[in-house]
């Protein structure tokens, strides 16, 4: 009996040792395939790390780093100045921003969809239903279908603030909990639109954006992102509090920056951070 | 290119030999330009603006005149301004005695106008640990009013002396707590914690006690619990230096409402908040559950038990891009028959029920929003307490009904203007309306009110 117990408590100490740290990264739902991909990599070549990584939205990931539920958050949108200057009033100090990616905020549409473009101006009168048929923007005679976020998302918000002019999103937008979900009702009906990162344009397709009507329509691309021409372009981030922006945090946000990391946000379909912003 | 410690550690110095706390902005953008360029890592750059941020922090609080306590999170400061002209106008009934108080006989017409002013400023803190507190003074003397009526002192040696009409009150004082999201407990003068629509209780009574308000959210409901405990009339009967107690018990009002609002769309909403309000102690002898309308005023809070229920829709405007609203009140004093039995008015239990119907389109949030608004109101005899009953629609009037429109622009986000008219007669003429409370006299068997309003706010 006693060496049973001598055994146990050996191998219990072990696995604490082992099992050193915990890593919770919350936040957004654009990010959690990259986010999920990220901790997959990392905790191959890192043993004594366990990295959990859930979705529910920017928003959400913000709240969460704010009430201290999470370690790291992923945001798809910058944080705004009235959360950062809540998280400094409550911990006395500012977030910590880092830049992770790029990304193409995408508009989609079905795969038949004759429409290969559409200009700023459009996509307002279309997402805040102004413009309710195909047939106003040069497409079918069909009423057009909208999908959207929840507004805890960044992209959501994103979208709003760059492309609506702040203006609120049509009530006959379909409320979707992710991206992924967005690109399935688009996927499945001909008079959809939607809109989401560009890692999860399988099935669908993706139209070109122009800034101003009649101006040139950029493809949602890598090149354009980085040579700024594509007009919803995007950072996507990680925030963390200056307090576990060490140890184990610090070392996966370091490494999430690394070329094994951008090499990961390039498998998932994002486009990684130039070398020089790193 | 290989990040360059030493233009980050110049940077920190410049920002530590400055000591200026505007060079933590201008710190921050020089070091995103030099992230940008490749001179320095993110991780570099936030070192360095953490050290920045601790010292804007330290120049902040060196240089700031305004000190507060460590402990305030934050301090807002509001009120407006107000300016109207008003007029009343009345029949006197001439089948009824004028009651007390009158100046105008049966039959008779009553006119009253006046321009008025009303001033209300308060602040707001937010305190660690979920405390937070409110204080609001207000122009006025008359009851809960705010007005004060312009050269209405009265003449005292010189016009426009500065009399009790143009006192400064206490409108609000609370302190409150919210150790959860679903948890808010307040206690002090407050604004009331029931939703109504002005039929049963004028917004600018505040009541003094306790509420406890409790909610819950899920997607597409929020539900909401609030419970009220506020001290009607504390009795000045109580002294235990005096011997035996004269009598006399505290009158507390205790009120509960529980409900829901369901939000089918962002956009689309139903409300309904069904709402019970009783009154402790109600039999004693203390004036304020004396009834004595026997043709006179009606002031007393007895016999009171009323069911209140507000709901509202909320929709769209089709084609409009506006809000619409279509609201309502309904109550009824389950015992209105026992109350009817104390009075003159014995056989009239049956006047128990009060109800307003009405319907809004626009929004009054920004410049060059306007609102438009009308509804119908009917409050009969032994309804409500006629202490709390709107002053203005109807003159804090039982046994009456009419109409209420009015309309509100706001020329820039923080001025308005609104006009506002209402059309009132009584609902059965052998019966009173007056409580004594109201600024027309006697007992009428019509009422008018126009109101003219320009509203700063601050």
């Amino acid at each position: 009996m006693k060496l049973t117990s001598l055994i146990l408590s050996t191998v219990m100490a072990t696995t604490v040792a082992v099992r050193a740290s915990d890593i919770t990264v919350k936040g957004s739902d654009t990010m959690v395939i990259l986010g999920q991909k990220w901790a997959e990599t990392y905790m191959k070549s890192h043993a004594g790390t366990t990295v959990q990584v859930t979705g529910g939205g920017s928003g959400t990931g913000i709240a969460a780093l704010q009430n201290g539920t999470t370690d790291i958050c992923n945001s798809s949108r910058s944080m705004k100045p009235a959360e950062r200057a809540a998280f400094l009033q409550k911990f006395g100090v500012g977030v910590r921003e880092y830049k992770t990616c790029l990304d193409a905020l995408s508009v989609y549409v079905h795969k038949s969809n004759p429409i290969e473009k559409l200009s700023f101006s459009q996509l307002e009168g279309i997402f805040t239903g102004k413009i309710t048929n195909w047939k106003d923007v040069g497409g079918s005679d069909a009423p057009i279908s909208l999908y959207g976020r929840e507004n805890s998302s960044g992209t959501y918000e994103f979208f709003k603030e760059h492309v609506l002019n702040k203006k609120d999103f049509a009530p006959a937008t379909k409320t979707m909990p992710g991206t992924a979900a967005v690109i399935q009702g688009v996927a499945k009906d001909a008079a959809g639109i939607g809109y989401g990162g560009i890692a999860y344009g399988e099935g669908v397709k993706a139209l070109k954006v122009s800034k101003a009507d009649g101006g040139s329509a950029i493809e949602p691309k890598e090149a354009t992102v980085l040579d700024g021409t594509y007009p919803i372009s995007r950072y996507l981030f990680n925030y963390v509090s200056p307090a576990k922006d060490t140890g184990a945090v610090a070392d996966y946000l370091t490494w999430c920056l690394s070329d094994e990391g951008q090499a990961v946000v390039k498998d998932v379909g994002y486009f990684p951070l130039p070398k020089n912003l790193r | 290119m290989k990040p360059n410690k030493q233009i980050v550690t110049a940077v920190i110095s410049a920002a530590l030999l400055t000591g200026s706390a505007a060079f933590g902005q201008s710190g921050d953008a020089i070091l995103d330009l030099l992230t940008k360029k490749g001179v320095i890592t993110q991780r570099e750059a936030n070192d360095a603006r953490e050290q920045l941020d601790k010292q804007t922090a330290e120049a902040v609080n060196q240089y700031n005149k305004i000190k507060v306590s460590s402990w305030v999170n934050s301090m807002t400061f509001y009120g407006d301004l107000r300016l109207r002209y008003e007029w009343r106008s009345g029949n006197g009934n001439a089948g009824l005695a004028s009651g007390t108080g009158a100046y105008n006989g049966p039959d008779s017409n009553a006119d009253l106008d006046r321009f008025r002013y009303r001033l209300r400023a308060g602040i707001t803190g937010e305190l660690q640990d979920n405390f937070s507190y409110g204080l609001q003074l207000e122009t006025g003397t008359k009851g809960n009013s705010g007005n004060a009526t312009m050269g209405g002192q009265g003449f005292s040696g010189s016009p426009w002396s500065k009399l009790s009409n143009d006192a400064i009150g206490l409108g609000l004082l609370w302190a409150q707590y919210k150790p959860t999201d679903w948890l808010t407990l307040i206690g002090g003068k407050m604004n009331t914690p029931f939703i109504n629509y002005q039929m049963g209780w004028k917004d600018d009574i505040h009541p003094e006690g306790f509420a406890q308000k409790l909610q819950f959210k899920t997607e597409k409901v929020d539900y909401f619990l609030t419970l009220g405990e506020f001290t009607y009339n504390n009795s000045v009967n109580q002294n235990i230096f005096a011997g035996a107690s004269a009598g006399g018990n505290d009158t507390w009002l205790l009120g509960v409402q529980g409900g829901g609002k369901i939000k089918f769309t962002k956009d689309v909403s139903f409300m309904i908040a069904p709402t019970f309000y009783v009154y402790s102690n109600p039999d004693q002898a203390n004036s304020i559950f004396a009834p004595t309308f026997t043709g006179g005023n009606i002031t007393g809070a007895n016999n009171l038990n009323v069911f209140d229920l507000p709901a509202e829709f909320a929709f769209p405007i089709p084609g409009l891009n506006l809000p619409g609203k279509v609201f309502g009140e309904f109550a009824i004093n389950t015992v209105a028959n026992q109350r009817a039995a104390h009075t003159a008015y014995a056989a009239y239990g049956s006047q128990d029920t009060a109800y307003q119907v009405g319907a809004s389109i626009g929004n009054n949030k920004k410049k060059h929003d306007w609102l438009a608004k009308a509804y119908w109101q009917h409050v009969e005899l032994n309804s409500l307490d006629p202490n709390l009953v709107n002053s203005d629609f109807f003159d804090q009037r039982m046994n009456i009904e009419g109409v209420v429109a009015s309309g509100q622009y706001l020329f820039t986000d923080f001025l308005s203007a609104t006009l506002t008219y209402a059309h009132a007669k009584n609902i059965n003429s052998n019966l009173p309306t007056l409580t004594g409370n109201g600024d027309l006299k006697g007992n009428l068997k019509e009422y008018n009110i126009l109101q003219a309003d320009l509203v700063w706010k601050f």
